[in-house]
């Protein structure tokens, strides 16, 4: 799939496209150095996505398609912030799909988080058909990974995922209950040792049991 | 534009729409529009193309390589944003169209989405974003309903200050509507698009 860009640091050749806009009117206070149409998704894709939700007598005007652009970019910095935030404290380096939907979760998006993880669910599975190509194959392997390191952040979602009736194995809890009983019931022998009863059985060798008693 | 359904086999057929019990704590603005509610239920049952031609996942990679910090990003990240993004917009944009709709509008404006903002605190880092200068009844978090003007010639005019209607939601109650505002087409009011004035307010 060439949508699918490697996880190489580099930088995507961008085509040099006349602004349709001002450049006044888009100045963004908090990042002047991209160009205009590389910071926002594309004016078409976010007014079709909007007019398929209203009615059919609904409109939406020039300056609200450009507002919600601006909003998905800042949406995107914002949750990308708070997955990488988490990436480094866990010593890792690569972003991956749990880290996304993890930092939706804690921004407080809870209404996104069930239909991603279907959605990821299947992307995955999807992938994991082509086990040919020995990249997807180690890049299963490390997400598979991920994912037990993961499987604790989404212990309160995972009644949402029975529900579902999940093919995929990644949700499913793993849980094995193994019960420890710790057994302290090992019974000495009960041995008393008394001078006396040896002298009632040997009384005639009193010597000698003193002899045995000293050494 | 039909959008291509990959099952693989894996299609799950649910004939009774079950509702995950997350959706009981769905934000009140949402659980109470039966448009949004059937939006989660929906995107529970349906299956996309994972290409996701609804946005280029090479841009969404960009925006999020802009952060210094970001490093390596994997492939399964922009397929995620690209789903998260398009219920991100489908969200902010219902949210805001009760606002026109209170307002007996038509045409969604940039003062929809920044009432919309403003009336959710999960929408609070989007405060930079959306400026609050054009309306005044962004200071109050309940419930706003405001009169459209009846002159109709000022486009900048749509709040005039100190006009409140309607009783305020506190806290987080369950959101009820006090007043059934008409859903009915042919209002006869702003069916064009007449914005072309208002970037100066910008």
């Amino acid at each position: 799939m060439t949508e699918e860009s490697p996880e190489e640091d580099h930088g995507s050749p961008g085509v040099a496209e006349t602004n349709p806009g001002s450049p006044s009117s888009k100045t963004n206070n908090n990042n002047n150095n991209n160009k205009e149409q590389d910071r926002f998704l594309p004016i078409a894709n976010v007014g079709r996505i909007m007019k398929k939700v209203l009615p059919g007598n609904g409109k939406i005007s020039k300056d609200a398609k450009e507002t919600v652009q601006e909003c998905v970019s800042e949406f995107i910095s914002f949750v990308t912030g708070e997955a990488s935030d988490k990436c480094q404290r866990e010593k890792r380096k690569t972003i991956n799909g749990d880290d996304i939907i993890w930092a939706i979760t804690t921004l407080g998006f809870e209404d996104y988080v069930a239909p991603l993880k279907v959605y990821l669910c299947k992307y995955r599975d999807t992938e994991g058909e082509k086990v040919n190509s020995p990249k997807q194959q180690q890049q299963r392997q490390q997400q598979q990974q991920i994912q037990q390191q993961n499987h604790h952040n989404y212990q309160f979602q995972e009644q949402d995922q029975n529900n579902n009736n999940m093919s995929c194995t990644s949700y499913i809890s793993h849980h094995h209950p193994s019960p420890f009983l710790p057994v302290d019931h090992q019974p000495f022998p009960n041995i008393a040792f008394s001078p006396k009863s040896l002298q009632k059985q040997f009384p005639q060798q009193h010597d000698n049991n003193i002899d045995s008693i000293h050494w | 534009m039909a959008e291509n359904n990959n099952n693989n086999g894996d299609n799950m057929n649910n004939d009774n729409h079950q509702q995950p019990p997350s959706y009981s704590q769905l934000p009140p603005m949402a659980s109470s529009n039966p448009q949004l509610r059937n939006y989660w239920i929906e995107q529970m049952e349906t299956v996309s193309d994972f290409k996701n031609r609804q946005l280029p996942l090479a841009r969404i990679k960009k925006i999020m390589k802009a952060d210094p910090d970001v490093h390596m990003v994997s492939a399964e990240a922009p397929i995620i944003f690209a789903k998260a993004c398009e219920m991100f917009i489908v969200d902010l944009t219902m949210r805001s169209w009760l606002k026109a709709e209170e307002n007996k509008r038509h045409t969604l404006q940039k003062s929809d989405i920044s009432n919309a903002v403003a009336s959710s605190f999960t929408y609070d880092f989007l405060l930079d974003v959306v400026p609050k200068d054009e309306s005044i009844a962004t200071a109050d978090p309940g419930f706003v309903a405001m009169p459209h003007p009846d002159g109709g010639g000022v486009p900048q005019y749509y709040y005039p200050p100190g006009v409140v209607m309607g009783t305020p939601m506190v806290g987080s109650g369950m959101y009820a509507p006090s007043q059934a505002w008409p859903a009915a087409a042919g209002d006869g009011e702003d069916d064009a698009e007449d914005n072309g004035g208002n970037g100066g307010g910008n």
